[in-house]
């Protein structure tokens, strides 16, 4: 039997919500159960290890994989995919990635300018840095006016300079625009300076370990923030946290 | 230095029937020339190499694409493609003679069979190495199917393609001629063949001359065009 995947008119104040979701890969189970919410204007964050199914619910979410079983409801109608490869069309330029998901000039400008790529949109995908493809990336997102903006390890692969400044811009875009998003991620200090709730999750099949509400001020979610270090700590310290429920490594333990 | 050295081995093999002096054959060239029989030449095996291409293009091209897209299809097309491209040029000849005969037919036909496993090959290609996750990407935001296919498998196939017409641009020549001078009645390739019959030797090089120089000069436009209108797709990261 299979999951499903609707929308609905009004889920209690949330923009989503995730039921029981369960998906395999022929005998490999990657999901059991998952349960999330996700409140509208909120920022919440999946967090578990690589390879534990966190992509595969971006992907049920967004419409890309069905699930097996659970039902994924949404008061949404416009998600926007920040995938985690940049996903640019090689041959073409900054502007033409983007007219090629809405026709609308003026609103490529408008988000080009929003994410300060406006003076490279003549320029393609191969001339950019990793963080601008990743600014790119993001544009296209939010070119779409998104209900539910999903964000795929968006910072994987970026030095912690550019990392912090398309986080800075990612919240900046969130806030300002009231966007419902869901980010997943394998880095809890991502998570932490991104999420107002974090979910964690168990190696796969991935299952909700645990559901952390994070209260920390706006200027303490930052990657050098020592309120932020502090928080990391102490969610370490509770000790469900790492290695993911693998055995501590001697190193770790020293 | 290749004229130099053309000119000192001339000397010394000293047997103007097997290596003419340069001087001799650039004369036949310039008489070539002068009476305008070589742009005739040209233009008659110009055309039959040319129209033997779009041949294996029209035909390569879908070919290619639905041997890329299925793998059922590829499978089933696959001894056909083999014998097409392990069949000498001559046995494909002596069939087309005897259904054309000597004239501008058959050596157009052995064009286009020789390019048309090229073709089919490169699009085959062209059509598997299309990045599935940019269709995924254009899913999510529900980009509709016609510009799917324009904007991302057909500009996949482009460089593909692309480097299939420069590989068929140099061949086709080599191609034409040598199907001329078995089976043709006029062009490059037949004029070799009389120059050789009356072992005339420096018009034999001068033609030879003739083909190497318009063939290079195809390629360097083709070079030229891509360097103007292929950037999108040569682009590295070094030119950031």
């Amino acid at each position: 039997m299979g999951g499903v995947r609707k929308k609905v008119a009004d889920i209690a104040g949330n923009a989503l919500k995730i039921e029981k979701l369960s998906k395999s890969y022929g005998t490999l189970k990657v999901l059991d159960e998952i349960d999330v919410e996700v409140k509208k204007g909120e920022r919440v964050a999946l967090l578990g290890p690589s390879g534990c199914g966190k992509t595969t619910i971006l992907k049920i979410v967004a419409g890309l994989t069905r699930p097996d079983g659970g039902n994924i409801l949404l008061e949404v109608s416009k998600i926007g995919f920040v995938f985690q490869e940049d996903r640019l069309i090689p041959w073409k330029t900054v502007c033409g990635n983007l007219e090629f998901v809405s026709s609308d000039t003026h609103k490529v400008e408008k988000v080009l300018k929003l994410v300060r790529l406006w003076d490279y949109r003549n320029f393609y995908p191969l001339q950019l840095s990793g963080g601008m493809k990743q600014r790119v990336n993001l544009a296209r997102a939010l070119l779409v006016e998104p209900d539910l903006l999903l964000l795929d390890e968006p910072f994987k692969g970026l030095d912690l300079e550019i990392k912090a400044e398309l986080m800075n811009e990612i919240l900046r875009m969130c806030r300002s625009m009231s966007i419902t998003a869901l980010l997943v991620t394998h880095d809890l200090r991502e998570a932490l300076i991104f999420a107002d709730r974090i979910y964690v999750l168990s190696p796969a099949p991935a299952r909700v370990k645990n559901v952390l509400e994070i209260d920390l001020p706006s200027e303490h979610r930052d990657f050098c923030d020592t309120k932020l270090l502090d928080k990391e700590k102490e969610v370490l310290s509770q000790g469900f946290w790492l290695p993911f429920g693998l055995p501590e490594s001697p190193l770790r333990s020293k | 230095m290749i004229f130099l050295a053309w000119w000192i081995a001339s000397l010394l093999v000293h047997v103007p029937l097997v290596l003419p002096s340069p001087w001799y054959v650039i004369l036949a060239f310039l008489d070539m020339l002068k009476d305008g029989s070589a742009f005739a030449l040209l233009w008659s095996t110009f055309s039959k190499a040319v129209v033997g291409l779009g041949i294996a293009f029209a035909f390569g091209v879908p070919l290619g694409m639905v041997a890329g897209i299925s793998k059922t299809a590829d499978e089933l097309l696959k001894p056909f493609m083999m014998v097409v491209r392990s069949m000498p040029v001559v046995s494909w000849l002596a069939s087309a003679i005897l259904l054309w005969g000597m004239g501008w037919m058959t050596p157009t036909f052995i064009v286009a069979v020789s390019l048309f496993p090229v073709v089919s090959f490169n699009v085959a290609e062209g059509v598997r190495s299309v990045d599935l996750l940019l269709v995924e990407m254009a899913k999510v935001y529900r980009v509709p199917k016609k510009r799917i296919i324009v904007d991302i498998y057909l500009g996949s196939l482009v460089p593909f393609v692309l480097s299939a017409f420069k590989v068929s641009i140099g061949t086709m020549w080599k191609v034409a001629i040598v199907a001329e001078y078995l089976a043709g009645n006029k062009g490059i390739g037949v004029e070799l063949s009389w120059a050789k019959f009356y072992l005339n030797t420096p018009k034999v090089f001068a033609y030879t001359m003739l083909a190497v120089l318009a063939g290079l000069s195809l390629e360097k436009v083709f070079d030229f065009l891509w360097e103007v209108y292929g950037k999108r797709w040569r682009i590295s990261p070094e030119m950031h």
